[in-house]
């Protein structure tokens, strides 16, 4: 038995362990999102011993890797081979692969690449009985039994540990454009919009205290000529504000005023609630901060088919639908991965 | 909790009155004669009559139809177009098949969101003429686009010539409703980008219908490329062609295309179609890029260099709109091809690691010999999806058996190489066998499980998808240990 079987045994016996107990357990990786919430009375089921990278083929575009691999170290690996993970992790300076995942929580990119789930391939898990299953596999196109992967990935670890992930991989542009326009808002959302619709070569466009950030990515001939139809100024993508959304980290979520994540249809004309405002994925998410208490502008934030979550987010509002029906439904699905209600 | 079998009573009187007291005498198909155009979908091979049909025009028709079924006990099969090529949508003698073919409208096309709601019965290829003036476009494109239903693309995760750089049906849709067994309707996602709750917008996506019946779909549309460019190359070998696939990935281009036909394909295809493919060649690989004009233009010039390293001696470039769709042509009339070549066909959907191409179409030659059946390769090679067409005569003696004892260990090939049993068709009721195969049976017991979640009874398209243990445990590709199954809880049928 190779040494990541015994890990995997151990962490199995565990999770029995804690049935019989009566014990809630969290699987946990480098606790990169551990500020969202407590969980000091679980039992923490770490993922960090499964680090290893299983199968990396650069000409699959397809990378297999044990949980509690580190984004940051997987991404260099695969800049190696001038690859790179489709998604921006939050926290992707120390969040694991599992982590990243379970959680979900994308980039600027996400409009324009697509969900960190849309990159799951497949997975291996324990679930709430100790089996360790596989779903999936690591080829691209696979409608072999139910999509339990992308069951798994953005339920913050509720429906069982993941012991390891394969991934679709993306080529590394080749070039990667940062263009700043200063705009109001209204403006910046259609600026946003026209694009979007365009075959413009996007990977990110957000706005951001008064100014409209474009992130473009691909051929670098490409990449030029696309700029330079745009207008506004050229600035590195370094300096523009892409990792500081990617991470929640901009100088917006310092403060002491309530803070939501609203889930629009991008062409959304600007909500006018009272407060301070970012937009990012090209108007998909708006974040807002406001005293204006949520009862006197959540319904209209609803009636454009939105969606609300305070931020920071707890596991059971991120994963509570706030349909009756649908969290019955949940609930089921759950005790059919956990029967012993084992998981956080 | 008794789940329904087979062996359970056909629809008797009381039953089919109630149900033609909810569904109007036009939506309500009786009697074998009007019923046979339903007794299959696109697994010809594999037919049974319904118990009866309903027409669904509405949600609500839908919503009564499942809410009587389950108060009977009487399983549901629903279909959409029945294009499907894995028997997903065979009705059942003892269950009525429900249609949703007629809840063909395209309730809105939003172009500032770049989004379409949809019902399940809209024709594929109806959601991006629609968007056409709009410059947007729907990009999941099964070869069946122009008859096949959205309903069905998303029940079967469709797939197309353009996933790999635009993904599979999952990928492009943002919402969608369905009706429970319990006949209640659930709505998920919109044209917003995150949803609250566990992604159950994903996981009824490939879920054959065994989860709830999809009345609607929220589509994600893309504004369509700057600039295009078709290339057609023709190869001395197999081998060479699949290298070449390989080096084009590494190289750091994702075509919006990548196809790969073998010897026989192309010279059924060249008779069908006249599109200039080269007949001298062993395998022709056509490569779709596209983009804002001047990527395409410097990847183009990569792209033919890389073909010309790996031994391409025929390579044609077409731009223009006319000379690439008469490229296109040919591929695209693959499959009706076949029909000169033998009476039937049997099309399979395995996907492999593209690494493996070469080992694997060797393999399918040395079992195509054994079997005695002709094979043609026409396939995906971009994302490793084959689809081997074997050729056989239904009419002569044990051709069909043989057709499939040769397609199954295709699939079982597929496994080996690290690839799946179904890349986009869907399991239904063909590869249930193959499905235990590559499946452990405690893997196997947590869909039964998930099922269970969503339908207790085992009402909605009960016998697809995925095998019942005791089926794998006959099959031996269980292991069964001292007659202990696990998950007791679970009914084996």
């Amino acid at each position: 038995m190779s040494e990541r079987e015994v890990d995997q045994d151990a962490l199995a016996a565990r999770i029995l362990e804690a049935a019989q107990s009566n014990a809630k357990c969290v699987p946990v990786g480098t606790n990169s999102k551990g500020q969202f919430e407590k969980s000091d009375d679980c039992w923490r089921l770490s993922t960090l011993a499964f680090n290893e990278v299983l199968s990396y083929e650069p000409t699959e575009l397809v990378l297999t890797a044990g949980s509690g691999a580190r984004i940051k170290d997987l991404n260099a690996r695969l800049a190696s081979q001038g690859q790179m993970l489709g998604f921006e992790a939050f926290n992707g300076e120390h969040a694991t692969l599992g982590g990243a995942v379970a959680c979900g929580i994308a980039g600027p990119a996400r409009p324009y690449r697509g969900a960190i789930r849309d990159f799951v391939l497949g997975c291996q898990v324990l679930n709430g009985r100790g089996e360790r299953l596989n779903f999936g596999g690591q080829v691209i196109k696979n409608v072999a039994g139910y999509d339990v992967s992308r069951l798994f990935a953005g339920s913050w670890g509720t429906l069982g540990v993941m012991l390891q992930v394969s991934v679709r991989v993306l080529p590394r542009p080749e070039r990667e454009i940062g263009v700043a326009l200063e705009c109001g808002v209204d403006d910046a959302l259609k600026r946003m919009g026209e694009l979007g619709r365009s075959a413009c070569p996007l990977s990110g466009a957000a706005f951001v205290d008064g100014v409209l950030h474009l992130r473009l990515a691909g051929f670098a001939s490409a990449m030029e000529a696309a700029a330079k139809r745009i207008g506004g100024s050229e600035i590195g993508v370094e300096n523009g504000p892409w990792q500081s959304l990617t991470d929640a980290r901009h100088d917006f979520f310092v403060s002491e005023t309530p803070i939501y994540r609203l889930s629009l249809p991008s062409a959304l004309p600007h909500l006018d609630i009272p407060g301070r405002w970012l937009i990012d994925w090209g108007g998909a998410l708006r974040w807002l901060a406001t005293e204006v208490p949520v009862s006197e502008w959540l319904p209209s934030v609803i009636k454009t088919g939105g969606r609300m979550l305070v931020w920071p987010p707890t596991r059971a509002n991120w994963l509570r639908s706030g349909d009756a029906v649908i969290d019955g439904l949940q609930g089921r699905i759950r005790k059919a991965f956990d029967p012993s209600g084992v998981f956080l | 909790m008794a789940i329904f079998t087979s062996r359970d009573a056909a629809l008797n009187r009381v039953f089919l009155r109630a149900l033609a007291g909810v569904v109007p005498p036009e939506a309500l198909i009786q009697g074998d004669t009007a019923m046979r155009p339903f007794e299959t979908d696109g697994l010809t091979a594999k037919r049974e009559l319904p118990g009866a049909v309903v027409l669904a025009d509405s949600t609500d028709m839908v919503q009564h139809v499942l809410r009587l079924c389950k108060a009977h006990r009487v399983p549901v099969v629903a279909r959409g177009a029945g294009t499907g090529l894995s028997g997903g949508a065979r009705p059942l003698r003892e269950g009525v098949l429900l249609s949703t073919s007629r809840m063909s409208r395209i309730i809105d096309l939003d172009a500032d969101n770049r989004s379409a709601r949809v019902q399940p019965g809209v024709t594929n290829l109806a959601v991006s003429e629609a968007a056409r003036p709009y410059g947007l476009y729907y990009a999941p494109d099964p070869s069946s686009q122009l008859a096949c239903s959205i309903g069905g693309n998303l029940a079967e995760n469709a797939g197309g010539v353009h996933c790999l750089k635009y993904g599979l049906t999952v990928h492009n849709v943002t919402g969608l409703t369905f009706v429970t067994i319990d006949g209640e309707v659930i709505e998920l996602g919109g044209a917003r980008l995150e949803s609250p709750g566990y992604d159950l917008l994903a996981l009824l996506h490939g879920s054959e219908g065994m989860l709830g019946v999809i009345v609607e779909a929220r589509l994600r549309l893309l504004p369509m490329p700057e600039h295009k460019c078709v290339l057609l190359a023709g190869f001395p070998a197999v081998g060479a062609a699949a290298r070449a696939v390989s080096r084009i990935i590494a190289s750091g281009v994702i075509p919006a295309g990548l196809e790969m036909m073998d010897k026989l394909a192309i010279h059924a295809a060249e008779d069908f179609s006249g599109a200039g493919y080269p007949l001298d060649a062993e395998a022709i690989l056509l490569v779709e890029l596209d983009g804002v004009r001047e990527e395409v233009t410097e990847v183009g010039r990569s792209v033919k260099q890389l073909l010309v390293a790996e031994g391409a001696t025929r390579l044609t470039t077409a731009t223009e709109a006319d000379a690439m769709q008469r490229l296109w042509q040919g591929r695209k009339a693959a499959f009706p091809a076949m029909g000169k070549l033998a009476p039937d066909y049997y099309c399979m959907d395995g996907t492999i690691p593209r690494g493996q191409l070469e080992q694997v179409l060797t393999r399918i030659q040395a079992l195509s010999q054994q079997y005695g059946l002709e094979v043609a390769n026409v396939f995906h090679a971009g994302d490793g999806n084959l689809h081997p067409l074997i050729l056989y005569d239904a009419a002569r003696e044990h051709d069909l058996e043989k057709a499939e004892a040769l397609g199954g260990e295709i699939l079982e090939a597929c496994i080996k190489a690290g690839g799946t049993v179904t890349g986009e068709h869907g399991v239904g009721v063909e590869k249930l066998d193959q499905m235990c195969t590559q499946f452990s049976e405690s893997e196997i017991a947590q869909f039964h499980a998930l099922k269970k979640a969503f339908d207790p009874l085992g009402l909605l398209n009960p016998g697809k998808a995925v095998p019942t243990l005791a089926r794998c445990a006959e099959l031996g590709g269980m292991h069964v240990h001292g007659g202990r199954l696990p998950h007791p809880e679970l009914d084996r049928l």
